[in-house]
């Protein structure tokens, strides 16, 4: 599963084309599209709205909070004339209010240049900036990104990616333009958030199948299984399909007289 | 689908920027991306890292340690009868990718960590030389200093180090077949390379990014032949399937491709894993049967039954004696 977050529409709209997302009206604190497998959410500007909505929809996936990644991508500033248009892969973020600073894993090779952020609670332009910046770029969503998505996922699950769309003047960035922006750099976006999932998804496959699962369910309940016992079945479980690579579960425990002490003997020799 | 290279990024504590290590390490990675960073703990002490995700694409941290520079040995590791043993912690993790190593379970992140200002290390055993003499130090515990060495030379430094201090005994315990990068070094007998050697079909299947049996029986051979004080390490002896025969094959391989009379002693061991690793180390390596013995559990560290173990253990202690190897040339892990 791969969520996409943005503060604005505009920026959105050319992975809702690329996806053909739809929008969830059942949801009215913000503005949700998907399709299948891909989600994206969109905050609005600031700190507080991006939080509000990468917490509010992680907490929703919280079942699949494993196997999935979140992948922020908006406009930034950049005191550099020469990186308008430039698209970024963000390596470390500070945020200017508390000055923490995260940084993200940078496993999966790309030729996207990468760079540093700083999020600032305000606007800020080069009259009212209050620090140099020569190596950095500036937004004001990425640090409440990260921060809120490290509550639910790991440094790996995570990556932010920035266009830069001004550099630092006090004048307002048309919307059609930010779209372009986008546009021009979605595929390269996409490609390297399937990378990604991928890598994730590679990395820790799955010890148990489904079938196996419905398997363990059914004895837990046929067997009254205490908390404590339906752990221990898990863990022997996972041990024995470990072990037994080409073994099916259901049918060991389909040849075993049905009661917990023998269940877990039976498990425990293999 | 590719991944970064080792050490593609290397992250730089702004007050380790400017020590003669960190020029040193960053001659050598000229393409990595350089991020500086304020404190090493604010990336590899955070929750919730994947250590076989960053496993795949290793990064490099440069800082400067504060305070522990000398730590006193525990029981899961052998002290050779030292009373003061103790093990430092020069560089944390290490550049193999063993399905048994404690490390997965011990630090948060996979990334290595290099601390720059090498000698306070140094300068704090001096300090302890002068109240606890004979001193045993483990200086490749916590990592494979060895495996390090082309990136930065401590195991040189600290063999110098050591020729000078009469009362200390270090060891330098490692998987490398690198011998070769501290070959033109002189000998000295406090110094102890004591080399891990396991089965080719355990190194293969559970011991990842280490050299082959083969280029570490070369390495162990050119330091015996320049005169170096060499121990045997078989630990962790794991219960694999068929162990007995793998374990026999192994040993008749070391005993005919290594002149046993000129290695310094042996140490042996089991698989043991405090239980909180292991818990974690589960939780990661999803996919490795070793961690799925029935352990028992013997003061907060798993470890095979007792039953298992003293037959695993005795199966290769008569086996080294068969050899001629003297029972107070073998050392046994006592937990």
């Amino acid at each position: 599963m791969i969520i996409f977050h943005t503060a604005l529409f505009v920026e959105a709209k050319p992975l809702i084309e690329h996806f053909k997302l739809t929008k969830d009206i059942t949801n009215s604190s913000h503005q949700i599209f998907s399709k299948d497998d891909i989600f994206l959410i969109i905050s609005g500007v600031g700190k507080v709205k991006a939080a509000t909505a990468i917490g509010s929809i992680l907490t929703k996936q919280k079942a699949n909070i494993e196997n999935l990644i979140l992948i922020n991508f908006g406009i930034a500033g950049s005191n550099s004339e020469n990186e308008i248009e430039k698209l970024f892969l963000i390596n470390k973020i500070t945020d200017f209010a508390s000055q923490k600073s995260f940084y993200s894993d940078q496993i999966v090779k790309s030729t996207i240049s990468e760079k540093e952020i700083i999020t600032f609670d305000k606007p800020v332009s080069k009259t009212n900036l209050q620090i140099s910046i020569d190596k950095q770029i500036v937004d004001m969503e990425s640090s409440a990104v990260w921060e809120s998505a490290r509550v639910f996922l790991s440094s790996s699950q995570i990556a932010i990616f920035k266009v830069i769309s001004d550099s630092l003047e006090s004048k307002k960035v048309n919307g059609d333009y930010v779209t372009k922006l986008i546009k021009k750099n979605i595929s390269t976006i996409i490609n390297y958030a399937k990378n990604l999932e991928k890598l994730l998804l590679d990395t820790y496959p799955k010890c148990l199948t489904n079938e196996d699962i419905i398997e363990i369910e059914k004895l837990i309940k046929e067997l009254k299984l205490s908390h404590s016992e339906k752990l221990k079945l898990i863990e022997l479980s996972k041990a024995f399909k470990v072990k037994n690579k080409d073994l099916s579960l259901k049918s060991l425990l389909n040849q075993i007289p049905i009661n917990s002490k023998s269940l877990f003997s039976i498990l425990q020799i293999q | 689908m590719s991944t970064n290279k080792i050490f593609s990024h290397i992250y730089i504590e702004q007050e380790a920027i400017n020590y003669p290590d960190t020029e040193l390490i960053l001659s050598k990675f000229k393409n990595a991306q350089i991020i500086e960073i304020n404190n090493y703990k604010e990336i590899f002490n955070t929750p919730r890292q994947n250590w076989r995700i960053q496993k795949k694409s290793q990064k490099l941290i440069l800082a400067v340690k504060k305070a522990g520079f000398l730590y006193k040995g525990t029981s899961v590791a052998q002290n050779f009868k030292y009373e003061n043993f103790y093990y430092n912690s020069l560089i944390l993790n290490c550049l193999y990718d063993c399905d048994y190593c404690y490390l997965q379970g011990l630090y948060p992140s996979a990334n290595a960590v290099i601390f720059v200002n090498n000698q306070l290390f140094q300068d704090t055993v001096e300090e302890k030389l002068k109240t606890e003499i004979p001193l045993y130090l483990c200086i490749s515990y916590d990592t494979d200093l060895l495996a390090f060495e082309g990136t930065i030379p401590f195991c040189s430094r600290w063999i110098e180090f050591a020729r000078k201090q009469k009362d200390l005994i270090i060891e330098i315990r490692t998987k490398s077949a690198n011998f070769n990068t501290i070959q033109n070094i002189k000998p000295t007998d406090n110094v102890i390379l004591a080399w891990t050697i396991s089965p080719s079909s355990i190194t293969q299947e559970y011991e990842k990014l280490t050299p082959s049996l083969d280029a570490r029986i070369k390495s162990i051979n050119a330091a015996l032949k320049k005169g170096w004080k060499v121990r045997l390490c078989f630990d962790p002896i794991l219960s694999v399937k068929n162990w007995e025969s793998v374990y026999s094959e192994f040993l008749d391989r070391v005993k005919r491709d290594i002149n046993l009379n000129l290695v310094s002693d042996i140490s042996l061991g089991t698989f043991r894993i405090a239980k909180d690793q292991l818990k974690r180390i589960k939780k990661e390596r999803i996919d490795s049967s070793i961690l799925y013995d029935n352990f028992i559990e013997n003061n907060g560290i798993y470890q095979y039954t007792t039953e298992q173990k003293e037959k695993m253990e005795n199966f290769v202690i008569s086996k080294l004696h068969s050899f001629g190897i003297q029972a107070q040339q073998i050392e046994r892990v006592e937990i």
